[in-house]
């Protein structure tokens, strides 16, 4: 009786402040339950209010979804292992700062659709362990962090296999592009493989581009040292900021540049600097996930552009192009249709 | 054990650097801070990257964090901060207000109603009504009915005093007290609350 003269002058908002009353209406249990039934019965006059402070917490109600410790286990070992070495004086490693499960989780569904199956093909990854492939859909990116620490971030259309073989962990092949952050090892190299050629490291920062369906392929160093073996196991030694580039007839040249406009695309950003449409174009078609026809191709082809694109939709992008170079575009699904406008 | 002295304790060892403090305090709040966390963005996998960024960076404070008898209000704080920054530096680059970091409530209901297989015309009535809300009220009746913060640690969160939010909450339960009266809804939501009830 005493708890309830507390209500007696309880209004509308007043029940639904309230954290008994709430608690009634959204889980009762049978103590809150006999309360109000006799409440009710006590105080019939308050029957209309509580009848509308129902109305207000049924239509705030929300049932959270549940989680289960293995949505947070990774996250918390890591943060473990990191207090340790922290306690340790050790400087903890980088990839406990990040929670990359989700990173996996988002690769997950791609990977479960191709499985790990048996790599047969002797001449690229010499094991016959098994290979984890890490396959980015287009429109998508990705990054994968390896047993060995490296980290790599996937553009999207691309693939990395992995061996699980431990004595070749630190060997991949790639089809499409992808960012290294390899971790230091001297005593074993790091070895990426692709179409043409293979890139050997230590420990580095580079950044490759072979894609499948394009005949040229190029890779840019940020740090460190790399070499890279042609077909013909030519090496060449590359610098940090140089570009190595392999031409359509799969002759190859080394450029300096400024590494960060290839690499932008990791931290989400595409930058343009003074491209030809026809690169242009590539870029677009894996950036956003579209297949891109252009009229008159050959007539604008090597227009040349200069751009910078964070968050831009697709559309918002064509619209940046029509102010510099006048045209028309149409998107279809996943196709887009790009009329440019010529006097 | 009051509940107060309960955070103090475990939280002071967390900051001496206890493993045992920081598992029971990251399992204990984890749930509120992702589901707080998806009010504001739909990324879920931005929130679990947010959330463990900040115990990387409450680790990295150890004992130079301040003290707290309320660990959960601390926790939803630090996560708020790092997720209105987050959105505050995208915006400048992308101007475009509809990417802000709205506290969103409506949508949580919404999709409740719907799994609750409330008719759609109801449905759009009543997200119509808490759809007039202000993203700071529907804040504050998630923070106060669902994160069980009182309305003195809402205040300091949002930099405001104690009767600014009291008054937010009272217009907010009036707006809805008004709307939700209407003779129509009444029909419908006697119905909706006698389906709740069985």
């Amino acid at each position: 009786m005493e708890v309830e003269s507390k209500y007696k002058n309880y209004e509308v908002e007043d029940f639904v402040q309230d954290d008994d009353f709430r608690c009634w209406i959204n889980s009762p249990n049978e103590i809150l339950i006999s309360f109000w039934t006799n409440f009710q019965k006590d105080y019939p006059e308050k029957s209309g209010s509580i009848l509308q402070a129902k109305r207000i917490v049924n239509a705030l109600f929300i049932e959270e979804s549940v989680i289960l410790p293995e949505d947070y286990q990774d996250s918390l070992g890591k943060l473990k292992i990191y207090l340790d070495e922290k306690l340790s004086n050790k400087t903890p490693a980088k990839w406990l700062k990040v929670n990359w499960r989700n990173v996996a989780a988002v690769l997950l569904m791609p990977i479960l659709a191709v499985s790990i199956y048996l790599y047969s093909s002797k001449n690229l990854i010499q094991s016959s362990g098994q290979v984890v492939q890490y396959v980015v859909p287009d429109g998508q990116k990705s990054k994968v962090i390896l047993a060995d620490g490296t980290q790599v971030w996937l553009n999207s259309g691309s693939t990395l296999s992995v061996s699980m073989d431990k004595n070749n962990r630190r060997k991949v092949q790639l089809v499409g592009e992808a960012f290294f952050d390899v971790t230091k090892d001297k005593s074993e190299p790091f070895l990426v493989e692709t179409k043409n050629y293979s890139v050997k490291v230590f420990g580095t920062q580079f950044n490759i581009r072979a894609y499948k369906d394009q005949a040229e392929s190029e890779t840019i160093l940020k740090e460190g040292s790399i070499s890279l073996f042609t077909h013909s196991n030519e090496e060449i030694k590359m610098a940090p900021g140089q570009r190595f580039f392999l031409d359509k007839t799969k002759k190859y040249s080394v450029s300096e540049v400024n590494p960060d406009i290839y690499i932008s695309w990791k931290d989400n950003v595409l930058k343009i600097n003074n491209e030809k449409l026809q690169d242009l174009l590539v870029r677009m078609e894996h950036w956003y996930g579209v297949k891109i026809q252009v009229d008159n191709y050959d007539r604008v082809k090597d227009l040349k552009y200069t751009l910078t694109i964070k968050t831009e939709s697709l559309r918002e992008m064509l619209d940046l192009m029509s102010y510099v170079t006048p045209l028309n575009y149409k998107i279809e699904g996943e196709k887009v249709i790009v009329k440019y406008i010529i006097n | 054990m009051s509940e107060k002295l309960k955070n103090q304790i475990v939280w002071d060892e967390f900051r001496k650097g206890s493993k045992m403090a920081l598992e029971t305090i990251y399992e204990d709040n984890y749930s509120s801070l992702y589901h707080y966390g998806q009010k504001f963005t739909q990324d879920n996998d931005l929130i679990k990257d947010l959330i463990h960024e900040l115990f990387i960076e409450l680790i990295d404070s150890g004992l130079s964090l301040s003290r707290t008898d309320n660990i959960r209000y601390y926790l939803l704080k630090s996560l708020r901060n790092k997720l209105l920054r987050l959105f505050s530096e995208k915006l400048k680059f992308t101007n475009k207000l509809t990417e802000s970091a709205d506290f969103n409530l409506v949508d949580s209901i919404e999709s409740q109603l719907i799994k609750n297989e409330v008719e759609e015309q109801l449905r759009n009535q009543v997200t119509t009504v808490l759809k007039k809300l202000s993203a700071k009220q529907q804040e504050i009746i998630y923070l106060r009915f669902y994160s069980d913060l009182s309305y003195q640690e809402i205040a300091t969160l949002f930099d405001v005093n104690i009767q600014t939010v009291r008054n937010l909450m009272s217009r907010a339960m009036n707006s809805l007290k008004e709307d939700l009266q209407s003779k129509n809804m009444t029909k419908h939501l006697i119905l909706f609350i006698l389906n709740c009830s069985i």
